[in-house]
């Protein structure tokens, strides 16, 4: 099937299988590898990416589900070579071991951002629910998404 | 598909189908199109009042990537006996809108469930909308469940309770289980015991009791124990009685 969608703002024109997942599509056809293929059952949340502004498995989204769409993925956070405050973050609070899981911890983090500045631990919690971590280092995390919240806030560089 | 286990020759994807995406509450009652998510459950204003119990169960779903892809066509064709919104829509009376090559049919939900994984779909089927009648006065619906991850995984045990209040006195009480049975279904002795009465606490841990009696968990469930579960089937119950009767004294 021929598709086209925004991905990070540039419009792709693809022919596509059409039980082709949205996942395989950007790692295959678009090199954007920064979704990662982990459980294939949208159980892990490696693979999220935004679609329309919302945090979605990409591995149980179909390719043509995202047809005329507007997508973001990790490649499409930071700006000009200057990272998103959340990937700064993750950085500087150490949020990374094998860092299999952070692409999709930062989308999530992302859609979360996108909707609040002021969550609480427990809504950050919330958000991330869908990511396993299985370096086990969600505090390091939690802590980093509420940092880049208080930047994005204004109240610290 | 991602498993190799399924290797359909013919894929219809529905995202755009406008028929499926309806949410309309009006004179008739609710209506869900199988394509609402149950983060659009849980966002709408329109599934508040006689309809919380849908926004318990769409909102005690963990995940967000779950719950903004996951719809309720899937929730209730894919027959698991923990789906979060078959006791809600149990005790709500649903109707299912079904279409196929031979036309268009309703089915109330409890013939459509047959077994788990298994439901009354024919051949090249498919579910368009759930229809939930209007509840008059005094009513309300709400939804517990016993589940891991400060109760937002999967269903260990489940009940949803639906009762009007005449009086002080529960009237049309309606109870649905789930994850305790081989498909979610009403519990008619716990209805019957809670007609007329107050909700004391003596008449909640009977119709708690009854719940629990009701249940036919399997001796290899996977998410609790048997014991387990008719043991917290009865405070589960309990709780979404007295949830239900607190939104009906709301409205």
């Amino acid at each position: 099937m021929n598709i086209s969608f925004t991905v990070n703002g540039t419009l792709h024109r693809l022919a596509v299988r059409p039980d082709a997942t949205l996942l395989t599509v950007l790692r295959d056809e678009l090199d954007l590898i920064g979704a990662k293929h982990g459980c294939d059952g949208g159980e892990c949340g490696a693979c999220t990416v935004l679609l329309d502004g919302q945090a979605v498995s990409s591995c149980t989204t179909l390719a043509v589900a995202a047809r005329d769409r507007q997508i973001v993925t990790v490649e499409g956070l930071a700006h000009n070579g200057c990272l998103h405050p959340l990937q700064q973050a993750f950085v500087d609070r150490g949020a990374l071991q094998c860092g299999f899981c952070a692409g999709g911890m930062l989308m999530s983090a992302k859609a979360l951002l996108d909707k609040t500045t002021t969550p609480n631990r427990d809504q950050v919690k919330r958000a991330l629910a869908g990511n396993l971590c299985r370096c086990s280092g969600y505090q390091g995390i939690i802590d980093a998404v509420l940092d880049a919240a208080a930047v994005l806030r204004g109240e610290v560089r | 598909m991602n498993r190799g286990e399924i290797a359909p020759t013919c894929l219809i994807e529905l995202s755009r189908l406008n028929e499926l995406h309806v949410l309309d509450a009006n004179a008739g009652g609710l209506r869900v199109g199988a394509m609402i998510t149950h983060a659009g459950i849980e966002a709408s204003p329109l599934t508040k009042g006689q309809w919380l119990a849908l926004t318990d169960a769409s909102g005690s779903i963990r995940s967000p990537q779950v719950t903004n892809c996951g719809t309720v066509g899937g929730n209730v064709c894919f027959g698991v006996p923990s789906a979060d919104l078959m006791p809600p829509f149990l005790t709500l009376q649903a109707k299912l809108r079904l279409k196929g090559p031979n036309g268009e049919r309703q089915l109330s939900l409890e013939d459509f469930l047959i077994a788990p994984y298994r439901n009354a779909l024919q051949h090249g089927e498919v579910l368009i909308e759930v229809k939930l009648p209007n509840n008059g006065k005094n009513f309300g619906s709400a939804y517990c469940k016993a589940a891991k991850y400060q109760g937002l995984g999967l269903a260990s045990a489940s009940v949803a309770a639906a009762l009007a209040l005449c009086d002080g006195r529960i009237q049309n009480a309606r109870i649905a289980i789930g994850s305790a049975t081989p498909v979610p279904r009403r519990v008619a002795s716990a209805e019957q015991c809670l007609e007329g009465r107050i909700p004391d606490a003596a008449t909640l841990r009977e119709a708690g009791r009854l719940v629990s009696a009701a249940a036919e968990p399997r001796d290899d469930s996977i998410r609790a124990s048997p014991f387990y579960k008719r043991k917290v089937l009865v405070p589960l119950t309990e709780r979404a009685i007295v949830r239900a009767v607190a939104r009906a004294r709301a409205t």
